[in-house]
């Protein structure tokens, strides 16, 4: 059993379920594949263990759920990730917005107040494919990275930090605060060229 | 930085017209797809997404991730979403076997009637334990959402302990069973086990208790629910 991918061990248990077996078999080993992965993945989530053991079990029941409605158009374990991904997204975001609203000024606690009111500015007249291309000529790799991740996809500081394992001392929000300052300074040479 | 600021980055780090969905995107990166390559190069957007795809499919555990992710595995394990075989019906397959079966269980049976420690009286609930500043118990299973009312309760054994203090009760704080038990799990007797119904929540929790009465270990209270039958 251990030699047969994940897809051919999919294949077995929708080929028993369809003569009425259960399949157990294929599927236990199937998830026990990815326990570790979707474990350490909802830890870094959450950062405890228990609350991470709800979401782990939840995606596993989800998939188990789905099993027979899988058609094999992407691998398995894309699928897993998709499935753990957004449930993990979408738990996190909705405790945020349950408990968390005082955390929220920390995001944006930028000092320099001329970058405010340039970005302030800018919003007014700019379309989104300018901040797109200042961001990409201007942003390092990581910084683009955890950007997208805290402000698109709207994970927490502490999340970005665990799952980029992120070990400077102040994490995500360092890179945060780095990549709000070059932005700033970047509509601001941006304005002056316009104004030129 | 203002709120709008905030909503217009986010908007243009996000998900573009041009960015395929997340499982084609990873397929086609997968297959060295050139366009999706160039797409990838410029847009931080897919960037991001493939550095969290490749941080879950191929990031080992980090060792100070390796306790939780180990405890979370083993209750993964205990509470795995696929029914299990029973015993007895791999034996009634096995034709030889069949007839042994029942006469093997006729003895279990026949020993445990007449046995004369064989009255089961159930794990008996005691109580007047001093509450003292006590370490953390870890449970294993039912946690979260079940699909099958649980057999039994199970955690993981504390070290000292002479035996446990388990408590099941409704979320209204009635008590639906208790029981002493000396090893890390609890069998559910079965009016009990009928108890759990559906879309019903549940409470259980354990303490650790030294050979003296004294808690040394308590797992806190944590709920467990069942699913009710899905459509497949």
């Amino acid at each position: 059993m251990q030699n047969l991918d994940d897809e051919e061990l999919l294949a077995r248990f929708q080929a028993d379920s369809q003569r009425g077996e259960s399949g157990a078999k294929w599927i236990d080993e199937l998830f026990r594949r990815y326990h570790s992965k979707v474990a350490a993945w909802c830890y870094r989530f959450t950062g405890d263990r228990e609350s991470a053991g709800d979401l782990a079990q939840e995606i596993f029941l989800r998939v188990y759920r789905n099993l027979e409605s899988f058609r094999g158009s992407a691998k398995f374990s894309t699928w897993l990730y998709t499935i753990a991904r957004n449930y993990c997204m979408n738990e996190m975001r909705s405790r945020q917005s349950r408990v968390e609203q005082s955390a929220e000024p920390l995001d944006f606690d930028v000092a320099d107040s001329s970058a405010t009111n340039a970005l302030e500015a800018m919003e007014q007249e700019e379309s989104l494919q300018v901040m797109r291309s200042l961001i990409e000529q201007n942003l390092d790799p990581i910084e683009k990275k955890v950007m997208v991740m805290h402000f698109a996809s709207g994970m927490s500081l502490d999340a970005v930090s665990r799952l980029l394992n992120l070990t400077n001392a102040s994490g995500a929000r360092a890179h945060i605060v780095s990549a709000k300052r070059k932005l700033a300074r970047a509509v601001e040479r941006w304005k002056a060229r316009g104004i030129a | 930085m203002s709120e709008n600021s905030n909503k217009k980055i986010s908007q243009a780090l996000g998900h573009t017209g041009d960015c395929p969905a997340l499982d084609q995107l990873i397929e086609a990166i997968s297959a060295n797809n050139a366009q999706t390559q160039a797409h990838v190069a410029r847009c931080a957007h897919c960037t991001a997404e493939l550095t969290m795809f490749r941080e879950f499919n191929e990031s080992a555990v980090r060792p100070e991730e390796q306790a939780a992710v180990d405890a979370i595995v083993a209750r993964l394990r205990q509470n795995s979403p696929v029914p299990k075989n029973a015993w007895w019906r791999s034996l009634w397959s096995t034709q030889w076997l069949a007839p042994a079966s029942v006469v093997l269980a006729a003895l279990v049976v026949g020993l445990f009637v007449y046995s004369p420690s064989g009255t089961n009286s159930g794990p008996k609930v005691s109580g007047g334990e001093d509450a003292v500043r006590s370490a953390r118990l870890e449970m294993v299973a039912p946690m979260g959402t079940i699909l099958d009312a649980p057999s039994q309760l199970e955690w993981i054994a504390v070290k000292g302990a002479a035996r446990y203090k388990v408590t099941l009760d409704e979320v209204d704080h009635t008590a639906v069973w208790s029981g002493v038990v000396e090893g890390p799990s609890a069998a559910l007797p079965a009016d009990i086990r009928a108890k759990v119904v559906p879309r019903k929540t549940f409470n259980w929790q354990v303490l650790a208790l030294d050979s003296n009465g004294k808690v040394i270990a308590d797992s806190g209270s944590r709920q467990f629910r069942m699913e009710g039958p899905t459509a497949q």
